[in-house]
């Protein structure tokens, strides 16, 4: 296993202890605490919206940037990066909150702002790493006598997905803590119990929250890290 | 001779005045033509031209008599080899796969992209242990080679390289250079280089075309273009104050030779061999002139005053 | 090479929300959505005008930029000017709190129309600089002149005008806060963390986590962990420090700006060329002349970068202020989610969005400025 990925694992499993109705009775006894079968299954659709939305904003971030790479879409490369920057100056929580009266309270704005955030960092990701494929290589594929679509399968994707991981890990990382905030827009996360623990004044449930929400973010973010770790053959810098 | 590749009229507009102008060039089936020039001449632009990698604004480009404009631009690059010096291997494919794109393309069988790919490596003597490592583990002539293989690899019929020895030793350049010639003799490819090197140039050249500011300044035979007679830039380009030897380089001692006896002790030279032998021969012994053999036996002399035709008029 | 061309397809966005979706709403009062109106209905001719003047902005764009621009600018003041027109005759007769408020078609065209007039100025320099500021001049005409007073977003402006300018203040004094003290921990730290790569790879690891955290749970998790502390230590209380209010929002916040600043820190300090540090090295200056002499200057772009990042996040993650009693634009916003009132939302949205805009362009033309020479 990849030593790095080992401190976020060992973190999250910690911190998910630290969150159970168990530890958290121990450490307030007089306060109402949520039981974890409850923050369990919170923590099953805190994941599962979490994943829809940043599946579907990675999946999204990876097509257009490799759309406004091609020559088709070459004219859209500048405004999507301006959009790209100004949609990084909206804090998820504010995201959630404008999409609250499109969409009424539920899984919906979170589900919006998630793939709003998915999408970003994939976008610029992706665009950074189609130019980072050395010029020489894309011409050589070109004089070649390989077609746009075999340049794009054969030579630029190749080397383009190792290089998104750090985006796809930061579309990860936005989407946990954006499902955490669409608790505010009604969304069953778990962020839930540290609104509840916010309104009643609940130092257990809030702490509970607050520990289980970062206890799945480390989780994922350990994950992300193995999986890095796992691919690894071929596609090295060129070094010329 | 047909032409193999013709430019005629071509002119190519990158805005602000850089591009080529009115460029009218010939280039006959099997030769090697070299291009040379200053930095930003035009001599990239001219050769990318014929792979429709550049379109012209004017003018038209043909190869083996069909206007390129006509034909598919991807079908026409697999007929024509490509070499740069960046080389641009594909950094996520091994060396044998590198070679081998072409080939691969082109649906050729399994054993024949091997055999072929075994055979350009041992032509351009590169080990074979090097064939499944990564261009990133490849030194800097090690990979042009490799750049060379994969360009030549499905037996193009032209050939276009661009300073394909550039990031190379002296040493290493000077046997890339010999296995080109000896590519080019055995196998009559048409060949386009750009080479910022006025020795390779002049030793390689069987029409040399001098560019500036992205114009044809001279074209011509090296012998042409080195005469005393030849544009004062283009005597700058090709040797400055070295040219006359340069000259001297290309010439052979049968083409100076005269009947009749040298002088006394006169030391011997093979009428193969090039003036500027014969005139270090002069150098070495005191001499001002040379027995002239052939198959062992004297033809006739060489006379100092005879070296570079000066005495024929 | 065939090219998807910008404006035409931005231009058809724009149309669709013109033509395609409700333009206003309106509503009996502010909590409703209302019933939605076509901007036929609402804007009457004016439409056409509008749409003739969208159009015709997109075959002069590239060539004429300045024209372009005029036209898109035209098209918008007309749309809002119209839109606010509309409003009072659509009121009449209606309660007292009946609203007329801003349609999905509207917004749609909003924003396509700001894309557009983007990339209208984007081919000359000059119209880059003066066209943003023609057209804060036109929206500030036209609020000011009372062109919009009629519609729901001013309304609730008025009623709420010192309060939001409280929060605004007091939004921009928070964040700053926050990037004071963030940068009064971690520049240091980004020093050290240079100097010593020990220290770097400790540092670099733990706010990499921090920055895992999502920020409510961090904002969560510091009231009862400060609570603890207090109750722990209480003389911190007498120090100012509180469980609830400005003291978790500035930690949170300087925290989660940590990992930026410092990175840039470290980043910045090592932007210089080896070959020229030891060039300096060989030239005999001792390595306190080399940090200001070369380390600083030549890392300046990266650590204004980096600042720059820094402070849009303070901005940013602010809002959550509001959620643990520290006030400011959040607590706006938080107050209109839980009213589901969606123009309360917008007073509290907008201003984070724009004020993060705003400082990331003036920053951003600093770091123009300052780096000049790196061309
Ligand atoms: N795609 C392009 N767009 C705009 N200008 C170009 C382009 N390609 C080349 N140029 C310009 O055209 C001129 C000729 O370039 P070219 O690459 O053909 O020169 P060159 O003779 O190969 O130079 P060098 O010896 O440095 O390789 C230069 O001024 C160059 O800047
Ligand atoms: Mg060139």
């Amino acid at each position: 296993m990849s030593r790095p990925a080992l401190l976020p694992l060992g973190l999250g499993l910690l911190l998910a202890l630290l969150a159970s109705g168990g530890a958290a009775s121990l450490l307030w006894p007089e306060a109402r605490v949520m039981d974890t079968p409850r923050l369990l299954s919170l923590a099953g659709s805190h994941a599962r919206l979490a994943v829809i939305g940043a599946g579907i904003g990675i999946v999204l971030g990876v097509a257009l940037g490799l759309l406004v790479t091609r020559s088709l879409g070459a004219p859209w490369r500048r405004p999507v990066d301006s959009l790209a920057a100004a949609a990084q100056a909206v804090p998820p929580m504010v995201a959630v909150a404008l999409a609250l009266p499109g969409f009424g309270f539920g899984a919906a704005p979170t589900v919006i702002a998630l793939v709003l955030y998915g999408l970003m960092p994939v976008l610029r990701g992706t665009i950074g790493a189609v130019e980072a494929v050395p010029r020489a290589a894309l011409d050589a594929a070109l004089a070649i006598g390989l077609t746009p679509a075999q340049i794009l399968r054969q030579v630029e994707w190749p080397l383009v997905w190792p290089l998104l991981l750090p985006a796809l890990r930061s579309a990860v990382t936005l989407a946990m803590a954006t499902a955490a905030v669409g608790a505010l827009a009604g969304a069953a996360t778990l962020g839930t119990p540290i609104v509840i623990g916010l309104q009643m004044q609940n130092e257990a449930m809030l702490f509970q929250g607050a520990a289980a929400t970062a206890a799945l973010a480390f989780l994922a973010d350990g994950a992300m890290l193995l999986a890095a770790g796992f691919q690894s053959r071929g596609a090295l810098p060129d070094r010329r | 001779m047909a032409a193999m590749i013709r430019f005629a009229g071509i002119s190519v507009n990158f805005g602000d005045g850089a591009g080529l102008r009115d460029i009218d060039l010939d280039v006959p089936e099997g030769a090697l033509c070299v291009l040379v020039g200053t930095s930003g001449a035009g001599k990239s632009t001219l050769m990318r031209l014929v792979n429709r990698l550049v379109v012209p604004s004017a003018g038209t480009v043909t190869l083996a008599g069909k206007d390129i404009a006509t034909r598919d631009p991807v079908e026409l690059r697999r007929g024509i080899g490509y070499a740069i010096q960046s080389v641009g291997l594909f950094p996520h494919r091994t060396v044998a796969e590198n070679i081998a794109i072409i080939p691969a393309l082109l649906g050729w069988e399994k054993r024949r992209i091997t055999e072929r790919t075994d055979a350009l490596m041992t032509m351009l003597q590169l080990d074979p242990a090097l064939a499944g490592r990564y261009p990133h583990a490849l030194s800097g002539g090690q990979a042009q080679r490799v750049g060379l293989a994969r360009a030549l690899a499905a037996d193009p019929a032209v050939l276009l390289m661009d300073e394909p020895f550039g990031a190379v030793d002296p040493i290493v350049r000077r046997a890339l250079r010999r296995e080109l010639a000896a590519i080019h003799r055995e196998t009559g490819k048409t060949i386009l280089l750009v080479t910022h090197d006025a020795e390779e140039a002049l030793e390689l050249a069987t029409l040399l075309v001098v560019m500036r500011e992205g114009r044809i300044l001279a074209q011509g035979s090296p012998l042409e273009l080195t005469a005393m007679a030849a544009d004062p830039f283009v005597r700058e380009l090709l040797g400055g104050a070295g040219l006359p030897l340069r000259r001297l380089d290309l010439l052979h001692v049968r083409d100076a030779v005269r009947p009749g006896e040298p002088e006394a002790m006169a030391p011997e030279i093979d009428a193969d061999a090039s003036q500027l032998d014969a005139l270090r021969l002069m150098l070495e012994h005191g001499a001002t002139s040379l027995v002239v053999t052939e198959a062992g036996s004297a033809v006739g002399a060489l006379r100092f005053a005879d070296l570079d035709g000066r005495g024929r008029t | 090479m065939r090219t998807l061309p910008v404006q035409p397809v931005l231009a058809a966005l724009a149309l669709l929300g013109l033509l395609g979706f409700g333009w206003l709403a309106v509503a009996p009062n502010r909590l409703v959505s209302g019933t939605a109106l076509s901007s036929f209905a609402a804007l009457h001719f004016w439409v056409a005008a509008v749409a003739l003047l969208l159009v015709a902005a997109v075959p002069i764009s590239p060539r004429r930029p300045a024209l372009a621009c005029a036209a898109l600018l035209a098209a918008l003041g007309v749309a809002l000017w119209a839109s606010g027109a509309a409003a009072p005759p659509l009121l009449e007769g209606m309660p007292p709190a009946a609203r007329v408020m801003a349609g999905p078609g509207f917004w749609l065209f909003l924003l396509t129309l700001l894309l557009m007039l983007t990339e209208a100025a984007r081919p000359a320099a000059a119209l880059r600089r003066t066209m943003p500021l023609v057209l804060l001049a036109m929206l500030a005409a036209l609020w000011f002149g009372g062109a919009l007073d009629a519609l729901s977003l001013a309304v609730e402006y008025r009623a709420r005008a010192p309060q939001l300018q409280d929060a605004l203040l007091r939004h921009m004094l928070l964040s700053a806060a926050a990037l004071a003290l963030a940068l009064v921990l971690f520049v240091p730290l980004g020093w050290w963390g240079f100097r010593a790569s020990r220290a770097e790879a400790v540092l670099g690891t733990t706010l990499g986590l921090v920055q895992v955290v999502p920020a409510l749970a961090l904002f969560g998790a510091l009231m009862p962990l400060l609570g603890a502390l207090l109750r722990a230590v209480p003389g911190l209380r007498e120090a100012g420090l509180e469980t609830i209010g400005a003291t978790p929002a500035l930690i949170a916040t300087a925290l989660y700006a940590g990992l930026p600043l410092w990175r840039g820190i470290v980043v910045g300090l090592g932007a210089a060329p080896r070959d020229l540090v030891e060039a300096a090295e060989g030239m005999g200056m001792t390595s306190r002349r080399i940090d200001w002499e070369l380390r600083v200057p030549l890392g300046l772009p990266i650590f204004l970068a980096s600042l720059r990042v820094a402070t849009v996040q303070c901005i940013g993650l602010m809002t959550l202020g509001g959620l643990v009693g520290a006030g400011g634009l959040g607590a706006i916003v938080f107050e209109g989610m839980a009213q589901f009132a969606t123009d309360l939302i917008l007073l509290g949205a907008l201003p984070v969005i724009l004020l993060a805009l705003f400082v990331d362009g003036v920053l951003r033309l600093v770091e123009g400025r300052l780096a000049r020479w790196r061309q």
